[in-house]
C-alpha cells in the first residue's frame, strides 16, 4: 500500500477545545434511539404481553385454592424448583406469588437476552463491520460509542421495567392479588438482571473481535446463571449458596408477594456498576476494531480430513 | 472514509450522508445537494440495496460535504467507474484548496503517476502517526 500526503497550512479553524473521550455520545444515543425505536417497544411488548395473559390464564387453569395447592407441591419439589424458583411461599399459594416464583425467572431471561443483544449490536458489532470507523472519524470520542449504548441499555430496561409494571399490575388485578410494591420488585428484579447481563456483555465485547462470539459468551453466561440458581434452589426450599450467585437468583430473592425485601437488587446493582466500570477500562486499552483477546490463527495446510475426504 | 465501506442497511444514503456530517461537524446541505448531483447519487435509496461503488459515493460525500480540517480516504476511488472518477478528482483538488489536509490512499498505480498530488509515498505505516499496534 502506498501513501500519499498533501498538507497545507492550518486553516482558519482552531482545533475543538471541549473535545473529550465521550464527545458526541448524545448524538450517537439518538441515533442509537432511531435504530432501535421498534425492537425495545417490540421486546417490552411481547414480555409485559406475556404475563398479561399468564395472569389471565390462571384463574381458567387454576379454578380454586386446592389446585393451587396442588401446582404448589410439584414446584416445591426439588426438580419443580430447579425450572421455576427458590419457593417463598408455597404454604399459601396465591396467583401473586405464583407470578413471583415461577414466571419472574423466565422473563429475566427474556430481558437479559434483549440487554446482551442490544450491547453487542451497538458496540463490537458495529465495530466488526467497519462502521465504527466512520462514525470514529469524526469528532466523536474514544469512549462515545461505548458510552452510548450503556445508557441505551439502561433507557431500554426501564422502559421494560415501566411495561412489566403495567403487566404485572394487570395480571394481579385479574386474579384479585393486587400489591404494587410487589409488581414493582418483580419488574425491577428482571430490569435489574438485564442490567448485569447488558454490562457483562460490554466486557465480552471488549475481548473478542466478534460479534457472535460476545454475545455468545454472555449468552452462556446467562445459561450459567440460570442453571446455577436451580441447583440452588433445588438444593434447599428458599434457596442455598448457588442461589445466590446468580443474578436471577437476586430478583427471585426479593420475596415478592410473600415478604418483600428490596435489598437483594441492589447486589445486582452494584455488580452491574463493576462491570462498566471495567468495560470502560477495558475499552481504553485496545484499538478500533481490535479485541483484548487475539483471534486465533489456524492451520497453514488441510489436515487429511479436509483435503482426502475418504468416500 | 475507510477502504471498504459498510453502511447501515436500513437508512437512505441521504440518512447517512447527514448523521456523518453531523459528527463531523457542520453539514453544508448546499453542498450536500451539489455533490450529490455531481456525482448522481440518489439520497432515497437505502444502502441495503446499493452497490459498493454507491456506498463508497455515499461516504465520500459524508466526507467531502462536512467542514473538516483532515481527511484521510484510503482508497477512495476503488467502486467508482472511471467518470465518477474523474467527478472525484475534481471535488478532492477543490476540497484541497480549500481548508481541508488531505491524506489519500489511491488503489491503483496509474493514478499515484497521473494524478500530482504533493508529498512523497511512504510505505504503508510509516505516514501514520497514532494507534496501529497491528
Amino acid at each position: 500500500m502506498t501513501t500519499l500526503t498533501r498538507s497545507r497550512e492550518s486553516g482558519p479553524h482552531a482545533a475543538p477545545s471541549s473535545s473529550t473521550a465521550l464527545t458526541g455520545t448524545r448524538r450517537l444515543l439518538r441515533f442509537g434511539l432511531r435504530r432501535d425505536r421498534v425492537r425495545i417497544p417490540a421486546w417490552a411488548l411481547s414480555i409485559g404481553g406475556l404475563i398479561a395473559y399468564f395472569g389471565a390464564a390462571i384463574p381458567a387453569v387454576y379454578p380454586d385454592a386446592a389446585a393451587m395447592q396442588t401446582r404448589a407441591e410439584i414446584v416445591r419439589d426439588p426438580s419443580g424448583a430447579f425450572m421455576t424458583g427458590p419457593g417463598y411461599g408455597l404454604d399459601d399459594y396465591t396467583p401473586g406469588v405464583m407470578i413471583a416464583n415461577e414466571v419472574l425467572g423466565m422473563i429475566a431471561v427474556a430481558v437479559a437476552l434483549m440487554s446482551i443483544l442490544l450491547v453487542v449490536r451497538h458496540t463490537r458489532a458495529e465495530e466488526e463491520a467497519g462502521r465504527v470507523d466512520l462514525v470514529r472519524a469524526g469528532a466523536v470520542g474514544r469512549r462515545a460509542p461505548l458510552t452510548a449504548a450503556l445508557v441505551l441499555l439502561l433507557v431500554a430496561n426501564l422502559a421494560i421495567a415501566a411495561v412489566l409494571l403495567a403487566a404485572v399490575l394487570l395480571a394481579a388485578l385479574l386474579v384479585n392479588d393486587l400489591a404494587l410494591p410487589d409488581s414493582a420488585a418483580i419488574a425491577a428484579g428482571a430490569a435489574v438482571v438485564g442490567l448485569v447481563l447488558g454490562s457483562l456483555a460490554a466486557v465480552t465485547a471488549q475481548l473478542s473481535e466478534h460479534a457472535r462470539t460476545a454475545s455468545g459468551t454472555a449468552g452462556g453466561l446467562l445459561g450459567l446463571a440460570y442453571v446455577l440458581r436451580g441447583v440452588g434452589d433445588a438444593a434447599q426450599p428458599g434457596g442455598s449458596t448457588l442461589s445466590w450467585m446468580s443474578p436471577i437468583g437476586w430478583a427471585q430473592q426479593t420475596r415478592a408477594f410473600v415478604d418483600l425485601r428490596w435489598w437483594p437488587l441492589l447486589v445486582g446493582v452494584g455488580v452491574a456498576a463493576l462491570l462498566l466500570t471495567a468495560s470502560f477500562g477495558l475499552v481504553g486499552h485496545r484499538d478500533v476494531g481490535a479485541g483484548l483477546l487475539p483471534a486465533r490463527r489456524g492451520r497453514p495446510a488441510a489436515s487429511r480430513d479436509c483435503s482426502a475426504p475418504r468416500v | 472514509m475507510p477502504g471498504d465501506v459498510n453502511l447501515w442497511p436500513k437508512l437512505t444514503g441521504g440518512e447517512v450522508i447527514d448523521l456523518l456530517a453531523s459528527l463531523h461537524g457542520r453539514l453544508d446541505r448546499a453542498r450536500k445537494a451539489e455533490l450529490l448531483e455531481r456525482f448522481d447519487l440518489d439520497p432515497t435509496k437505502r444502502t441495503r440495496t446499493c452497490s459498493k461503488g454507491n456506498r463508497h459515493k455515499v461516504a465520500l460525500v459524508a466526507a467531502l460535504a462536512g467542514d473538516v480540517e483532515l481527511l484521510v480516504l484510503d482508497e477512495p476511488t476503488s467502486g467508482l467507474d472511471p467518470l465518477m472518477e474523474l467527478t472525484f478528482q475534481q471535488c478532492i483538488t477543490e476540497a484541497a484548496s480549500g481548508i481541508a489536509n488531505l491524506v489519500v490512499t489511491p488503489p491503483t498505480l496509474e493514478e499515484l503517476f497521473v494524478h500530482h498530488y504533493d508529498g512523497a509515498p511512504a510505505r504503508a505505516g510509516a505516514a501514520s502517526t497514532s494507534g496501529g499496534a497491528r
